[in-house]
């Protein structure tokens, strides 16, 4: 798990592809995620029976609370983010390669 | 005469959908359900900023509401085309990816321009606006009430332009679309309320 992912969020206004990087799985799940326009690092997520759930906060462009919840299965991560209370995103994120 | 009383559709297609509300104090919002915001932004936080004006008018919606008050809403296509569907499509748009939303929708109308709709018309008025967020505010067309092209900046510049209306019909406060529903501080050469407090106070 530990590695580069690719990450695409199904927004209403079309998919957009994130880079995913997880650099620990235990005792927390550490890591980033960044496009071109900005990065987020999360550092106490938790990963359980192939469970994830990774929270952290921006500043940018909006403060915001981050809510990232999801199933891990082989190079396939399947799941949902969340931006404060608003509706959920679906997501998909397929590993790429071990080399952070 | 009563800004309740310009005739406008509902999104649904109703006449003259804008009676029901006299007597009642509103907040006209000029809408997109597709802002950009700008051509950088990325389409998750497009949603997300879009989400953000729509629960925050929610959250005054539901606040206010039982005190005699109403958020409604107007779709409009006028600002990077970010609204181009029509009402039919705008409504599902809405109940889809915005399921949270309850206040009302109308028709979709211009807020600017020689189309633009009666409602809008009446709601800018002759007054000028506090003050623009585009580059007129630095010029001196700004200092003569004008921006850049020589119109009067009364015209609106942006999605989400907030018009609170009393229960007669009168305009009584503009705010900007920065001024957010739930703001706590009046933004800084605004309209020197938040629209909560406006609202407070108007509602008595």
């Amino acid at each position: 798990m530990i590695g580069k992912w690719t990450l695409v969020v199904k927004t209403p206004f079309g998919e957009e592809k994130y880079n995913l990087a997880i650099e620990a799985v235990s005792p927390f799940l550490s890591g980033k995620i960044w496009t071109d326009m900005g990065s987020a690092s999360f550092e106490n997520g938790k990963y359980d029976n192939q469970n994830l759930e990774i929270d952290f906060s921006v500043d940018t462009p909006q403060k915001a609370q981050i809510a990232i919840r999801g199933t891990h299965t082989e190079n396939v991560i399947t799941g949902t983010i969340k931006v404060d209370e608003y509706p959920t995103l679906d997501f998909k994120a397929e590993y790429n390669n071990v080399n952070i | 005469m009563s800004i309740y009383n310009i005739p406008i559709r509902s999104i649904d297609g109703e006449e003259n959908a804008l009676l029901p509300y006299e007597g009642k104090v509103t907040l006209m919002v000029n809408v997109s359900s597709k802002a950009g915001y700008d051509p950088k932004c990325s389409k998750f936080w497009s949603y997300a900023r879009t989400c953000r004006q729509f629960w925050q008018l929610q959250k005054v919606h539901d606040e206010f509401k039982d005190r005699g008050f109403s958020v409604l809403a107007f779709p409009c296509n006028q600002f990077a085309a970010t609204e181009p569907g029509t009402n039919e499509e705008i409504s599902a748009f809405i109940k889809e990816h915005y399921p949270f939303v309850t206040f009302p929708f109308f028709e979709k109308v211009d807020v600017n321009g020689k189309n633009e709709h009666p409602l809008f018309s009446a709601l800018k008025g002759n007054e000028k606006r506090n003050y623009s967020d585009t580059a007129a505010d630095q010029s001196d067309a700004a200092q003569k009430g004008q921006n850049l092209a020589g119109q009067a900046i009364a015209r609106i510049p942006h999605g989400y332009e907030k018009f609170i209306v009393s229960g007669d019909g009168r305009m009584i406060s503009r705010f900007n679309w920065q001024d957010m529903p739930l703001d706590e501080i009046p933004r800084v050469m605004g309209a020197g309320w938040t629209i909560r407090e406006a609202l407070d106070e108007i509602l008595g």
